[in-house]
């Protein structure tokens, strides 16, 4: 047998097997079978999340052209995401509907991005070595599970518009399919996350459970609305970012308290929190100057989608 | 030397806290920019130097210890195991933090992946410094006992270092 | 920092990797991984520059059998597989007067050790591999420097070759007798 070594800039030289066919000299045992072979197709990758989850997990632990498979991945996100989001934007008809097609697959794909480097990283802090490739691998191919199963509920969306189902009912409807998708993607991850041992592997799969979820979060508040109310009569494709998810819960739990900025008072009539004393009017303590507050358009302005608990003033 | 990234020992550990202490002082107006990027590793590595000792006479204590010198390689792997991690977490931390219209909830994301970075280091260092499972067993409730402890010590060094107020 | 400019920043990191792949690397499925790059540079960008795993055989091989390995450090490490333990119970189940469990117990026992035996192979073989591997790297360096080194290049790898094969058989070996109990 012969073999060619390469001398590259790295301390590792390249080494290559002259005629890889026949390059083993000793027969390859079971451990060495051939790897899975690449599929052939989006259908075939389709049905192999489906249904194949050991296949490709196989494929990702030997490191067979994860580039190709990404691509495929990423396509299956983009197309099935968007399945789902045109439906959602089907609620309101119009540009809404590419609009949220076009926002969906942006919100998933730009929250793996940003949580891929932290899951590399608690992979690579327990396992001892740094595989960004399998772990990226990894992040898309749950994604698309998830995207390929939300997808298949769009029709249930697209009924509720038929139906013309109320516009919060909508919305859990909605909450419920993605749920149901998360999940299917969620089981895959821990399958994948805890199938090659190592240390610490729940510990890790809630980690980056929560970053997920946090960055997910923000990401879908970021990028909204994408189910838009049938009267709505300008639908714009992002609105003005006002602040966090985080501070929207915030605020939502003071307001079911009672407990109002000056701005969301004067929007409330009859409010008792805008004769509340100084100190309780939130994110201020006496003597110190008041945050700027972006101005909040006024109530009896085109419904707001995203507001979850003021009273609309009487017409 | 940090295998995982072939750079020297507790290189990662000062990266990721030095660079979460940046972001801190830069998005915080109230804290001072090099207090907040200093302060920050000297925090957790002075919250580490401190508590060290005890791990080891608590491990002894239980009959569970491995040498001195294996608990100080595995404290110090398990620093930059959190540090990398918090290098990771970086651009969640970063896209939270501009997203929100408060600074105190920017600081609050910052300092809540600060406290998961070194939950998920003590957790590899238990490992680590006790691989056997009887060892695992007798040196866990000395070993929880030391990890509250030594994160406490690392609230407080940070709440002294960095001025914070609640 | 704004949303804003974190975005930028990002855009501009996408855009500069976008164009880097767009010059460099082969033309195949430039324009889908430079437009992938740009928008999704933290997730995409280490599938656009090849592993050697990937390209290497050896390496693959030598990968697969790590896996295996690590498999069996976790299947050795859970409180069933403690010797101390199986001994133990199989001393209480002699003194109780079981002798049937007893026997059970102890051929358990034979199993574990078979196991424990498999894996030290594995750690020596492996040792093996890492200083041929050792050995392969010098002489590269050397052959680049001096432009000749003793001993064969080729005969380093062949033996590499080998000693791959050697552990994959090594894990490859039942891990349970016939008949054994676990």
């Amino acid at each position: 047998m012969s073999a060619e070594v390469m001398i590259t800039d790295g301390l590792t030289p390249d080494v290559r097997a002259a005629e890889p066919a026949k390059a083993s000299v000793v027969q390859p045992g079971p451990l060495a079978a051939p790897a899975v072979a690449p599929e052939d197709g989006l259908l075939a990758l389709v049905d192999n999340l489906l249904r194949g989850h050991t296949t490709l997990l196989q494929r990702i632990e030997d490191g067979t052209d994860l580039g190709g498979l990404a691509r495929g991945l990423v396509g299956v996100i983009a197309v099935s995401a968007a399945l789902f989001g045109a439906a959602m934007g089907g609620y309101r008809g119009g540009i809404q509907v590419f609009f949220a097609a076009v926002k969906l697959p942006m919100a998933l794909l730009l929250t793996a991005a940003l949580c891929t480097p932290a899951f590399a990283a608690l992979n690579a802090a327990a396992r001892g070595r740094l595989d960004p490739r399998r772990d990226g691998a990894i992040m898309l191919t749950s994604l698309a599970a998830a995207s390929l199963l939300i997808s298949g509920t769009a029709p249930l969306i697209l009924l509720a518009g038929f139906w013309a189902f109320d516009y919060h009912a909508t919305t859990l409807l909605v909450v419920a399919c993605c749920a149901v998708g998360g999940l299917f993607g969620l089981l895959f991850f821990l399958r994948a996350v805890t199938r090659g041992g190592g240390p610490a592997r729940w510990w890790l799969a809630l980690g980056i459970g929560l970053v997920f979820a946090g960055v997910g979060s923000q990401m879908s508040w970021t990028l909204r609305p994408f189910l838009v109310r049938p009267r709505t009569m300008e639908a714009p494709f992002i609105r003005a970012i006002e602040g966090s998810f985080l501070e929207a819960v915030d605020m939502s739990f003071d307001s079911a308290r009672g407990r109002y900025t000056p701005d969301e008072a004067s929007a409330v009539e009859g409010t008792e929190a805008w004769e509340a004393p100084t100190s309780q009017v939130r994110g201020e303590s006496p003597g110190e100057p008041r945050e700027a507050v972006v101005p909040q358009p006024a109530v009896d302005a085109v419904p707001r989608d995203d507001r979850m608990s003021l009273p609309e003033p009487d017409r | 030397m940090n295998r995982v990234l072939r750079v020297p020992v507790l290189v990662p550990a000062l990266a990721g806290t030095g660079l979460l202490g940046f972001w801190l002082g830069l998005r915080t107006e109230s804290l001072s920019l090099w207090k907040a990027t200093l302060g920050v590793p000297l925090a957790v590595l002075g919250a580490a130097l401190i508590s060290a000792p005890a791990l080891y006479i608590g491990a002894a204590v239980v009959r569970a210890a491995p040498s001195p010198g294996a608990v100080l390689s595995g404290l110090a792997r398990g620093l930059d195991d959190a540090g990398l991690a918090l290098l990771g977490l970086l651009p969640a931390i970063l896209f939270l933090g501009a997203t929100a219209r408060r600074a105190e909830v920017a600081a609050v994301v910052a300092l809540a992946a600060l406290a998961g970075s070194m939950l998920f280091g003590l957790r590899l260092l238990y490992g680590r410094v006790f691989p056997t499972v009887e060892a695992r067993v007798r040196a866990l409730p000395v070993f929880g006992a030391w990890a509250a402890v030594s994160l406490g010590i690392g609230l407080m060094m940070l709440i002294r270092v960095l001025e914070l107020r609640p | 920092m704004s949303l804003l400019t974190l975005a930028i920043a990002y855009g501009l990191v996408g855009l500069c990797l976008a164009g880097w792949r767009w010059q460099r690397g082969p033309r195949a499925h430039a324009f889908a991984d430079a437009v992938l790059l740009l928008l999704f540079w933290p997730l995409y960008a280490p599938f656009c520059w090849g592993s050697r795993e990937e390209a290497d055989p050896l390496a693959r091989r030598l990968r697969r059998v790590e896996v295996r390995a690590r498999e069996l450090d976790r299947v050795l490490a859970t409180p069933d597989f403690d010797v101390d333990a199986v001994v133990r119970r199989a001393d209480l189940l002699e003194a109780a007067g079981q002798r049937q469990a007893a026997a059970t117990a102890r051929r358990a026992l034979v199993n574990i050790q078979r196991l424990q035996a498999l894996r030290q192979r594995y750690a020596d073989e492996l040792a093996v591999v890492e200083a041929l591997q050792h050995q392969l790297r010098i002489q590269a360096q050397v052959l680049r420097v001096a432009g000749q080194a003793e001993g064969g290049l080729e005969d380093l790898v062949a033996a590499l070759e080998a000693r791959v094969g050697a552990l994959e058989e090594v894990l490859a070996e039942p891990l349970v007798e016939a008949g054994g109990v676990l």
